[in-house]
């Protein structure tokens, strides 16, 4: 195995194994993997011994983030619902976003790969982020620019407004 | 394990459609303006009757403005917009056409000007193109 992604916290967790592209293992929390759509679709009607699922599309470098990324969502939205039954004042929405800002400054080949990887697994908000980070970068650069920092070959005509 | 840094990935080639329709539908009709012209993939994405139905349906959720045309006696038509929210004024475009045109009618973002006697022409204010119609295909609705 790679890593270790199952913290020794007691009582032991239920875990799946999702194996990546390359071929390496990685073992998480139940909770942690069901926040792909695509691993909570079906999941009861797969046998517990049974739970490991083949990523064909997902490279060990980008599982890592994804699983980083599903953690400390989990994670947060724990913490979260803890302090608003408590009642205690809490900035982990905002902190999260925070949070979420910092993970996707990433290189656009980072950034493309986990774009790829929220779509196959289905992670919705991870896949949101992708999407605004990509927008962002777009926004407010010239198309040479735009064609530069996503390699895009220059195949287009001369566009009438693009000096506007 | 790693992968090679030198890996280049094309984001026009190994984009599907739909996640690139899903970005460029974030950005403001300028930026779109722009990126029609990055590449013949996103052009052809920006330009498609789907990508212009889904801009068109985000566009009438998000903001509400009005949009005239003011006396026009410099010889060149302006269009104005007002806008709902802020009450803010802009003059959304100058539109190189030959007369006074005034505004006749306007549906889905787009505005139809006509001088009422030779000449009309469709506009879109939000990309600045126009397309002018002959006038004699025009029926005149009578009034009930």
């Amino acid at each position: 195995m790679k890593d270790s992604f199952n913290p020794s916290i007691e009582p032991p967790k239920k875990t799946v194994t999702l194996v990546s592209s390359d071929g390496y293992d990685f073992e998480v929390e139940e909770e942690v993997a069901l926040e792909s759509q695509v691993i909570k679709d079906g999941f009861e009607d797969k046998a517990v011994d049974d739970r490991e699922y083949l990523l064909f599309n997902v490279h060990s470098d980008t599982l890592e983030l994804i699983i980083k990324y599903c953690e400390k969502h989990v994670s947060s939205r724990k913490s979260i619902s803890a302090a608003a039954a408590s009642s205690s004042s809490s900035n982990g929405e905002e902190a999260l976003k925070e949070w979420d800002e910092h993970f996707i400054s990433v290189d656009t080949n980072t950034l493309y790969d986990i774009l790829m990887a929220a779509d196959y697994l289905n992670i919705k908000s991870l896949l949101d982020l992708a999407i605004q980070k990509v927008a962002d970068t777009i926004h407010g650069r010239s198309p040479e620019q735009i064609r530069k920092k996503f390699n895009i070959e220059n195949d287009s005509i001369i566009d009438p407004w693009a000096s506007e | 394990m790693g992968r090679p840094r030198s890996r280049k990935i094309q984001w026009n080639v190994s984009l599907p459609e739909e996640i690139l329709m899903d970005i460029l539908l974030r950005l403001p009709v300028k930026g779109l303006l722009l990126c029609k012209s990055v590449c013949k993939y996103w052009q052809r994405v920006i330009s498609s009757s789907q990508f212009v139905k889904l801009q068109m349906d985000r566009g009438n959720q998000n903001n509400h403005r009005l949009i005239f045309t003011a006396k026009p006696n410099t010889g060149i038509t302006l269009l104005y917009t007002l806008e709902y929210e802020t009450s803010k004024v802009a003059i959304n475009c100058n539109l190189s056409l030959p007369r006074q045109l005034y505004m006749v009618g306007s549906c889905n973002g787009l505005v139809c000007l006509s001088d009422k006697e030779t000449y009309m022409a469709l506009c879109n204010p939000a990309t600045k193109e126009h397309k002018f119609v002959p006038f004699d295909l025009v029926e005149e609705v009578p009034a009930d």
